[in-house]
């Protein structure tokens, strides 16, 4: 369950798309890697981390 | 453009009016350029002061194009304190809520702000050629206040210190006319803002949409339906709404590379729209084009809405991208607003102040409407890589995640209140309610005839919400220490009171006075157990089960301050009389002094 309020994760997602421009080609995985390791550490949490990675991996559809 | 569906599109005749010497011999109070939405419903906000105005409108009849088509429940408040309601609800098919798709699966179901509370929907579609119909006929109703010139031009105009001086053209004749203030409410290509060399200024976007109406008998229910990377629009996005007429709108973006021309040509338009059939499966279904045209989203507005003796309301004065419906929405706003500030100016109730007013509120209500607009458009059409790349990933995800896929919630208007308006009143806090600049809350009400929830108190001018505990007459009586709720004691929260409060409270004859002094001023009081009625001075209506009193975070005493278009000007617990004119001066200094 998500504890973000709906206009706290607008903009977030909105900071996050900035940034992303802001990094350019050359930075952005760079940036979005810094960020995965941030918010792991933010997370504390092994087992949400290993699912959220497996998630993403899979491209968000449901496991097969 | 003959008919659509049931609808026969009127013609009005063009009118020169009675000239003396190549002038129109009336001074007008208020010349409107264009006949649209804006024009109309300003027009009718200030017939309901007895002022007159003259709307200059080059064509003969209602619009024709793919226009505004959802009205917003704060625009359909408005509508009916102009007087043009029951046409809009026996024409419009009203809605709640909609659906959005990745490819063709469904990722979210979302539904605006509704409840047994509320007495209109929180949108209605209407197409806009209608809308205008029941503002022309609700204009039509009041000949002696509106006087409608279709098929007139201006062509010209000279702002003075005593008056616009305008040059008309209608039918080959041109013509002077004299008017106190000219509003420009002549859309998006002004010519009255051009004119006077004023530029909107924001953001433009890239992305760009078709925007297509179709006659299609489908018996689809009344909803926002969107979708993302469907397979009739690979990559792109797609939008559909129902509308009377059995007329449809489809929007869908094309590529940002894409020739527009090309793109807009018949042929390819009926290709995509035979694809989107295919996809909802009503390929089986007839259906021609009615209208198409292109779209860009743009968020842009002038700094000022005032120049000298000239206003700017609607798309004059600003542009916001179509999604979440705030174009249309919004000039109806700002006309609503405009017209008692401009009324009062022309009664020599209030200065230029007031008008100054109308701009500061409706330019911070713009940035308000063009944030959320924007958020949708970044969501819509992706600006840049960033967007594009973000907005995919919520796309996938969202099909598990509901609280990604709430990304794609279009986050439809809604009423916006004035935080900082110079017109906001010192102010109590209080547990609940509407602050100052606020819109009111609607709830149900047990009144005498004709007044079912809160909205039916209120009228065109001024409204003093005063709450009671009960219907016995409230004594003046110097206070106990203590607020009633529900007949029980409680302690007065003595360090939340503010400046209002004073100790004398709210006494009802102080407020018929009040009433009856210059300006116009209705009464009306709410108490749980109180005779619904009818008076001179206003109106008394129950409320029932407490449920007005809650949502106003209202004790015995407390006062409600509603300004002519349903915004609050001030709250208080216990105010006297003189916090009342002190908040009425801010508005109309002029009558400060008044006492009646």
């Amino acid at each position: 369950v998500s504890g973000l309020t709906a206009t706290e994760r607008d903009a977030l997602y909105r900071d996050c798309a900035r940034a992303i421009d802001a990094a350019g080609e050359d930075g952005d995985r760079a940036l979005l890697a810094r960020l995965v390791l941030l918010l792991m550490e933010a997370l504390g949490d092994a087992d949400r981390c290993r699912r959220a990675l497996a998630e993403a991996v899979r491209g968000g559809d449901d496991p097969v | 453009m003959a008919a659509i569906g049931a609808y026969d599109f009127p013609r009005f005749e063009p009118r020169v009016p009675s000239l003396d010497a190549g002038r129109d011999p009336v001074r007008h109070p208020v010349a409107i350029a264009g006949g649209g939405p804006v024009g109309l419903a300003l027009a009718l906000a200030l017939a309901q002061w007895g002022v007159r105005s003259v709307v200059l409108e080059a064509d003969t009849t209602v619009c024709e194009g793919s226009r505004a088509i959802c009205v917003s429940r704060r625009s359909l408040e408005i509508v009916e304190r102009l007087g043009a309601l029951d046409g809009f609800i026996a024409n419009g098919l009203p809605w709640t809520g909609g659906r959005t798709y990745h490819g063709t699966r469904e990722i979210l179901r979302f539904s605006m702000p509704h409840d047994a509370h509320e007495k209109l929907p929180p949108m209605l579609n209407l197409p806009q050629y209608r809308i205008e119909h029941e503002l022309v006929e609700a204009a039509r109703r009041l000949p002696a206040l509106i006087d409608l010139r279709w098929g007139t031009t201006l062509e010209r105009f000279e702002d003075g210190p005593d008056g616009v001086r305008i040059e008309a053209a209608c039918d080959g004749t041109a013509y002077r006319l004299d008017a106190d203030w000219l509003v420009a409410c002549d859309g998006g290509q002004s010519t009255v803002r051009r004119a006077l060399g004023h530029r909107l200024e924001g953001t433009g976007f890239e992305g760009k949409f078709v925007i297509v109406d179709i006659e299609l008998p489908s018996p689809a229910p009344t909803e926002r339906r969107a979708w993302f990377d469907p397979p009739s629009n690979p990559g792109l996005t797609t939008l559909m709404h129902r509308q009377p007429d059995d007329l449809w709108r489809i929007d869908y973006q094309i590529p940002d590379d894409a020739d527009l021309d090309c793109a807009l040509r018949e042929e390819n338009v009926a290709a995509m729209v035979r694809r989107h059939l295919a996809m909802i499966g009503e390929a089986h279904l007839p259906w021609r084009i009615v209208w198409i045209s292109a779209y860009r989203a743009g968020a842009m507005t002038l700094p000022d809405y005032r120049d000298g003796r000239v206003l700017f309301a609607g798309n004059a004065a600003h542009v916001l991208p179509i999604f979440g419906v705030r174009g249309l929405n919004s000039g109806v706003e700002d006309a609503f607003n405009l017209g008692w500030k401009l009324a009062a100016v022309l009664r020599g109730w209030s200065g230029t102040a007031l008008l100054d007013s109308y701009g500061s509120e409706r330019v911070q209500a713009f940035h308000v409407n063009a944030d959320s607009a924007v958020r949708s458009t970044e969501f819509m059409a992706p600006p840049t890589r960033g967007f594009r790349l973000m907005r995919d990933a919520a796309l996938v995800l969202s099909h598990r995640h509901p609280g990604i896929a709430e990304l794609a919630n279009p986050r439809q208007t809604s009423a916006i209140g004035h935080p900082d308006s110079p017109l906001n009143a010192p102010s109590d806090a209080l547990p609940a309610g509407p602050g100052p600049g606020d819109p009111l809350p609607e709830c149900p009400l047990r009144g005498p005839a004709g007044v079912r929830h809160l909205s039916d108190l209120l009228d065109a001018h001024w409204t003093v919400l005063h709450f009671v505990a009960d219907d016995r007459p409230h004594a003046a009586d110097g206070t106990d220490g203590t607020d009633r709720t529900d007949g029980t004691d409680a302690p007065r929260d003595a360090g939340r009171a503010g400046p209002g409060s004073g100790p004398g409270g709210t006494d009802p004859a102080a407020l018929r006075a009040l009433a009856r002094g210059p300006l116009p001023l209705r009464i009306a009081t709410i108490g749980r157990g109180s005779t619904p009625a009818r008076t001179a001075d206003g109106i008394t209506a129950d409320d029932p089960d407490g449920t007005a009193a809650a949502r106003y975070g209202a004790t015995d005493g407390a006062v409600y301050l509603v300004r002519p278009d349903g915004h609050v000007a001030g709250r208080w617990r216990r105010p006297d009389l003189g916090v009342l004119r002190a908040a009425l001066a801010l508005a109309h200094p002029t009558l400060a002094g008044a006492r009646p």
